[in-house]
């Protein structure tokens, strides 16, 4: 093993929050997976009917999915000014696939041939 | 003639170092000008401009140091430290009334594709403006999540407010930034002095925190109290704005 700690702990692996995300990053990505674009306040009234939350707190998680190149935007013009319409980089499918990556090449590099050799052994059983 | 005083050879007065610390200034002036593009966060980008007006005025200022101590046959005529020292506060005390016209054009520039010109912001800042007795400000949207509101009172009055604010505020919380707005603009309407809010836009303003509460501040939130005849939306919006930012 080399000197570097991979920090597991940091990896979430399981289906609510989906890897590196947060549950809330991870409910606002669904909606938007499921539909094309979205505005803070539509995303905000659906995700009211699961959970208590506050309207900003959308419009931060929304902000950061931005700044992590999750989401696009564009100001669009519309009742009370302008507002931001939302909408996914890409299918959850592939943002899944991604993260799927990241992982297993970060336990690649941490664990060398221990993490081949038993990804190769858990492949060759799913056979 | 006595203008020309000691100026004798002029290829000189823009020779040596002088050229070089010119050539500099301006290069440092082309460089903030294109780290402006970047710069998302608006203390970074207000400081990035004061540093491209102060370095494209440094060179005008040393050279014009230069000709007025050769045409007067002072000792600074050609001493190249001696013309920094004159052209340093210069170039800053340009960049800082410069600031106060190109600042607030350069966010109508930058913003004119998301100018609000109908819907019931426009009809609500005209219906006040009126009242207030001053010439209906324009309204941008800046697109920036992050939510915030500002207002110039320069070549043409104008109010910005964030697409982020008006994403996350109600219709009466806006209503109250816009009256905040509003009264700010009404503040300056008198002399060209230097209040506070105005300050907030020199460089000076970056060593303050942005959201100053002074005087004027809390005038303009009076204002808006009184005119809603409530503080709650005031609250309110402050709160959301605070939660963002938080």
């Amino acid at each position: 093993m080399n000197g570097d700690t991979v920090k597991v702990s940091r990896i979430r692996l399981n289906k609510r929050g989906l890897g590196v995300l947060s549950p809330l990053e991870t409910d606002v990505l669904g909606i938007l997976w499921s539909n094309d674009e979205a505005r803070v306040r539509d995303i905000y009234t659906r995700l009211r009917k699961r959970r208590t939350l506050a309207l900003t707190s959308v419009a931060v998680v929304l902000d950061r999915l931005y700044r992590k190149g999750m989401v696009s935007r564009r100001a669009a013009p519309g009742r009370g000014g302008y507002h931001y319409i939302y909408s996914a980089k890409g299918s959850r499918m592939e943002f899944e696939q991604s993260v799927i990556e990241k992982t297993v090449d970060r336990l690649i590099d941490a664990f060398g041939p221990t993490a081949v050799s038993y990804f190769h052994e858990r492949f060759r059983r799913r056979k | 003639m006595m203008f020309l005083g000691c100026i004798g050879n002029v290829l000189e007065l823009f020779g040596g170092e002088r050229l070089l610390l010119a050539a500099g200034s301006l290069l440092l002036a082309g460089a903030a000008f294109y780290a402006l593009k970047a710069i998302k966060n608006t203390k970074a980008r207000l400081a990035v401009i004061y540093a491209h007006l102060f370095f494209a005025a440094f060179p005008v200022v040393l050279f014009s140091s230069n000709l007025a101590c050769s045409g007067m046959c002072m000792p600074c005529q050609n001493d190249t430290l001696a013309l920094v020292g004159y052209a340093v506060p210069g170039a800053a005390l340009l960049a800082v009334f410069a600031g106060f016209i190109v600042i607030p054009l350069y966010y109508v520039r930058t913003n004119r594709k998301r100018e609000i010109a109908s819907g019931w912001m426009v009809r609500f800042v005209a219906r006040y403006a009126k009242t207030l007795g001053m010439k209906q400000p324009r309204l941008y949207a800046v697109d920036t999540a992050e939510p915030m509101a500002f207002s110039f009172r320069s070549v043409r009055s104008a109010i910005f407010v964030s697409v982020g604010m008006l994403d996350i505020l109600k219709k009466r919380e806006v209503e109250a930034v816009l009256l905040h707005e509003l009264a700010h603009l009404r503040e300056r309407s008198s002399a060209l002095k230097f209040t506070g809010a105005l300050m907030r836009w020199s460089p000076f303003s970056l060593l303050m925190r942005f959201h100053d509460h002074g005087d004027e501040e809390r005038k303009a939130d009076a204002f808006v109290i009184r005119e809603q005849k409530t503080s709650r939306h005031l609250r309110a919006a402050k709160r959301r704005i605070s939660r963002f930012s938080n």
